[in-house]
C-alpha cells in the first residue's frame, strides 16, 4: 500500500527524489542470524587486477578542511578547487597535480562520476566539487567527451541540476531514465532501463523482490536477481566516486552505499537485515572492484540526521572534502565525522552496536582497510 | 483639481500594484490522507498518526531565489503544533511576533490555526532567508490568532518552540521517550504534551486520557513523587529516561 501509493505520486509528478523520505539502515544484531545465500563466492574468484579495490593507496585517506568553503549558503568553486588540489598532491605524493590525477586516470579512459544526487538540490553532490574535479581533469589532458556524469535515476540527475546545461558537452545518464512524455515504458511494453542493465553481471540474493506495477519502474526487475548497470559494465573504463558524507540512521552512506546502491537493480528488497551485505558485497564484483579508481567524500554540505534524504534542519557544514582511493577507509574516517556530529548534538549517546559492520564485512572482502587503526589520515587545513 | 487628485495618483500607482512581485509557481502537487505516502514514503506514518488531511507543496521562486513551501492542513491547532514539535531543531530565531516558528539555515517552519507550514529555500542564502516571513504571509495570515492554546498547568513562557512537544500516538511518543512509550504500553491516551530536560535526561508529561477509569490504571503504575497533579482524565506527571535503544531499523528506501 505504501509502495504503490508513493510511486503513483511520482509517476503523476514526473519526479523521484522528495525532501524527506526516511531512509534508515538496519544494523544486525549481536547473534548472528540467518542471512539469504548470495553469489558473493562468485565475485571473489574472478581474479583481481592491478585497479582492484581498495587501489592505488590502501589505508591512505586525506581530510582537506576549509572554514571558509561555504559562501552565503553555497560552496564555494573557488575552495572546492584548493581543497580537492591540496588533497590530491597529499595523496599521490606528487608535486604537480596533472600528476597526481595521471596516477589514476589517463587521456584513453571514460571516466563515470558517480554522483549522488537523491537527495535533491538540497543535499545532493555539489556542484563546487563537481566542477572542481572535471576542472582538474581537463588540466590533466582528459577531455569532457571521455567523462560522464552517472547515477540509478535520469530524473534526481536533473532534479539535482545535473543537466547538460550546467555541464555542456559532458554525457549525463542514468541507469532508468524516462522518455520526453515521462513514461519509464517503451513502445514494446519495456522499461527503458532494461537496455541499461547487464544481465551478464549480477548480485544474487536468495530474497525475492516483489513490487507493484508504480513500483517497478524504478527497480527495473523484481525476483532475486539485482544486475549491475551497463554505465559501469561496458561504458566507463574508471569510476570517480562522488557521494556525499550523511548519516543512514546511526550508521553512514557515503562511498559504498553510493557505490553499491547506486550500481545495481532492484534494491528495494535489500534495505533491511541485507543493507550492510550488499554496501560490502555489491563493491566485491568486478563491474565496481575492478573500476572505482577515487572517491571524493563530498562533506562541504552534509547531514547528521534523517539521511540520506534532506531533512533542512539537520543539514550542516562539515567544510571537508575526504579523498583517498580506499573507500572503505574513506568510509571510516566520514562515520567518525558523522557519529561525532550526532553525539554532539545530542542526537545519540555513542556508536551504536554494529553501525561498521559494511565496513568489516568489506574489509574482509578485500576492499580496503576499516581498522582505523591501521588507516593513515592526513589532516589538511587550509586558511579562508 | 484638488478632487481629481487622489484619482489621478491611483491611476498613475495602479500598474505598480498589479505589477508587484508575486511568486512564480514552477510546480504545485497536492497529496491527500494516505497519498501522502508519495511525498514521503514511511515518514507520512508520522503525519497520519497527527491527522493530516492534505498537503500541498510548490516549488517557487520569489525575487529571484527558489522555495519550497509545503502546507499541511492537520485537524486542530494542537495537531499542526505537534508536528511541527517534532520535526523543529535547534532555532536560529523561535516565536517571532507572536507567532509559533522556527528559523534554521535551509528552513521556516511555522504553525497558524490548523495548518503546519516548511519553507525551504535551498540556496540557503541570505537574500533568501530575507525574504522567507514576507513569503510565507503571502499564503499563509501569520497573525497568531488560533495558535494552539498551551495549557497553563504547564507553567511555561515563550518560546514554546523548542522546549515543547505536542504528541498524538505511539510513533511520535518513541521517537521522544522510550521510557515513556513503555510506561503507556496498553493505556489508551488522547494526547500528551511533553517538556524535556535532556541533559538530566529527565522530562515532565501532561497526559489526558480516554476516562477516569484509564487515570486510575496510569496513576497506579506510578510512584507518588512522578505524578505533579491529577485529574478525572489527565496526570501530570515526571520521569526519568531509561538507557535509549537506537532504533536502526528503516523504512523502505531505495
Amino acid at each position: 500500500m505504501k509502495r504503490r501509493n508513493f510511486f503513483r505520486s511520482i509517476a503523476a509528478g514526473g519526479i523521484t527524489a522528495a525532501l524527506s523520505p526516511i531512509v534508515k539502515a538496519a544494523a544486525p544484531t549481536g547473534v548472528a542470524k540467518e542471512k539469504p545465500e548470495t553469489n558473493i563466492k562468485e565475485a571473489i574468484a574472478i581474479p583481481r587486477t592491478p585497479h582492484s579495490m581498495p587501489g592505488k593507496y590502501p589505508g591512505k585517506v586525506v581530510k582537506a578542511n576549509h572554514p571558509a568553503c561555504i559562501v552565503d549558503g553555497k560552496p564555494s568553486d573557488i575552495a572546492a578547487y584548493e581543497m580537492l588540489k591540496s588533497a590530491m598532491l597529499r595523496l599521490t605524493g606528487q608535486e604537480n597535480l596533472k600528476e597526481a590525477w595521471l596516477q589514476l586516470v589517463g587521456p584513453d579512459d571514460i571516466i563515470g562520476l558517480k554522483v549522488n544526487p537523491i537527495a535533491g538540490k538540497l543535499l545532493s553532490t555539489s556542484h563546487a566539487v563537481t566542477r572542481a574535479i572535471i576542472r582538474q581533469l581537463e588540466e590533466a589532458g582528459i577531455r569532457r567527451d571521455h567523462l560522464l556524469i552517472w547515477d540509478r535515476r535520469e530524473a534526481d540527475l536533473k532534479e539535482s541540476g545535473f543537466t547538460a546545461e550546467n555541464y555542456p558537452d559532458i554525457p549525463i545518464m542514468g541507469t532508468e531514465y524516462q522518455d520526453e512524455n515521462g513514461s519509464y515504458i517503451n513502445a514494446e511494453g519495456k522499461f527503458y532501463g532494461e537496455e541499461r542493465v547487464d544481465k551478464k553481471h549480477y548480485f544474487y540474493v536468495d530474497l525475492e523482490g516483489e513490487y507493484d506495477a508504480y513500483t517497478l519502474p524504478y527497480m527495473i526487475n523484481g525476483g532475486k536477481y539485482s544486475y549491475f548497470t551497463k554505465i559501469c559494465t561496458e561504458k566507463i573504463t574508471k569510476i570517480i566516486n562522488v557521494p556525499v558524507i550523511k548519516n543512514a540512521g546511526t550508521t553512514i552512506t557515503v562511498c559504498m552505499k553510493n557505490l553499491a546502491f547506486g550500481s545495481i537493480t532492484n534494491t528495494a528488497r535489500l534495505h533491511g537485515p541485507m543493507w550492510h551485505d550488499t554496501c560490502a558485497c555489491a563493491c566485491a564484483f568486478p563491474p565496481l572492484r575492478d573500476k572505482v579508481v577515487l572517491n571524493i567524500a563530498d562533506g562541504l554540505t552534509g547531514c547528521f540526521d534523517g539521511g540520506p534524504s534532506a531533512n533542512p534542519q539537520f543539514i550542516c557544514h562539515y567544510n571537508t572534502l575526504v579523498i583517498g582511493t580506499d573507500p572503505v577507509a574513506v568510509d571510516r574516517i566520514c562515520y567518525d565525522i558523522v557519529i561525532n556530529k550526532r553525539i554532539l548534538e545530542g542526537l545519540q549517546e555513542k556508536e551504536k552496536d554494529g553501525a561498521r559492520t559494511f565496513m568489516d564485512m568489506a574489509q574482509e572482502l578485500k576492499l580496503g582497510v576499516a581498522d582505523k587503526d591501521k588507516i593513515e589520515l592526513t589532516e589538511i587545513n587550509l586558511q579562508a | 483639481m484638488r478632487h481629481y487628485f487622489p484619482g489621478i495618483l491611483l491611476l498613475f500607482l495602479f500598474p505598480f500594484f498589479l505589477f508587484a512581485e508575486e511568486p512564480e509557481v514552477k510546480r504545485e502537487r497536492i497529496f491527500t490522507g494516505e497519498g501522502l505516502y508519495g511525498f514521503m514514503n514511511g515518514g507520512a506514518e508520522q503525519f497520519l498518526e497527527y491527522g493530516v488531511t492534505r498537503l500541498v507543496t510548490r516549488d517557487l521562486t520569489y525575487k529571484d531565489e527558489e522555495y519550497t513551501i509545503d502546507i499541511y492542513d492537520m485537524p486542530t491547532p494542537e495537531d499542526a503544533f505537534g508536528i511541527y514539535s517534532l520535526h523543529i531543531f535547534k532555532c536560529t530565531r523561535a516565536d517571532t511576533d507572536g507567532c509559533m516558528d522556527c528559523l534554521s539555515p535551509y528552513q521556516l517552519q511555522a504553525v497558524a490555526g490548523n495548518n503546519y507550514i516548511s519553507v525551504v529555500f535551498p540556496s540557503g542564502s541570505e537574500a533568501a532567508k530575507s525574504h522567507v516571513d514576507e513569503l510565507l504571509r503571502l499564503y499563509i495570515p501569520m497573525d497568531g490568532k488560533k495558535n494552539p492554546r498551551i495549557p497553563d498547568i504547564l507553567k511555561l513562557t515563550p518560546p514554546y518552540s523548542g522546549q515543547l512537544k505536542f504528541l498524538r500516538g505511539p510513533i511520535s511518543v518513541s521517537g521522544v521517550s522510550t521510557s515513556l512509550s513503555k510506561l503507556l504500553e496498553n493505556i489508551p491516551y488522547t494526547g500528551i504534551w511533553f517538556i524535556a530536560d535532556k541533559p538530566g535526561k529527565r522530562y515532565k508529561a501532561l497526559i489526558y486520557l480516554k476516562d477516569k477509569e484509564v487515570t486510575g490504571k496510569l496513576k497506579a503504575k506510578l510512584s507518588e513523587a512522578a505524578v505533579i497533579q491529577a485529574g478525572n482524565n489527565f496526570i501530570y506527571m515526571k520521569g526519568e529516561e531509561a538507557e535509549k535503544e537506537e532504533n536502526d531499523q528503516g523504512d523502505f528506501g531505495f
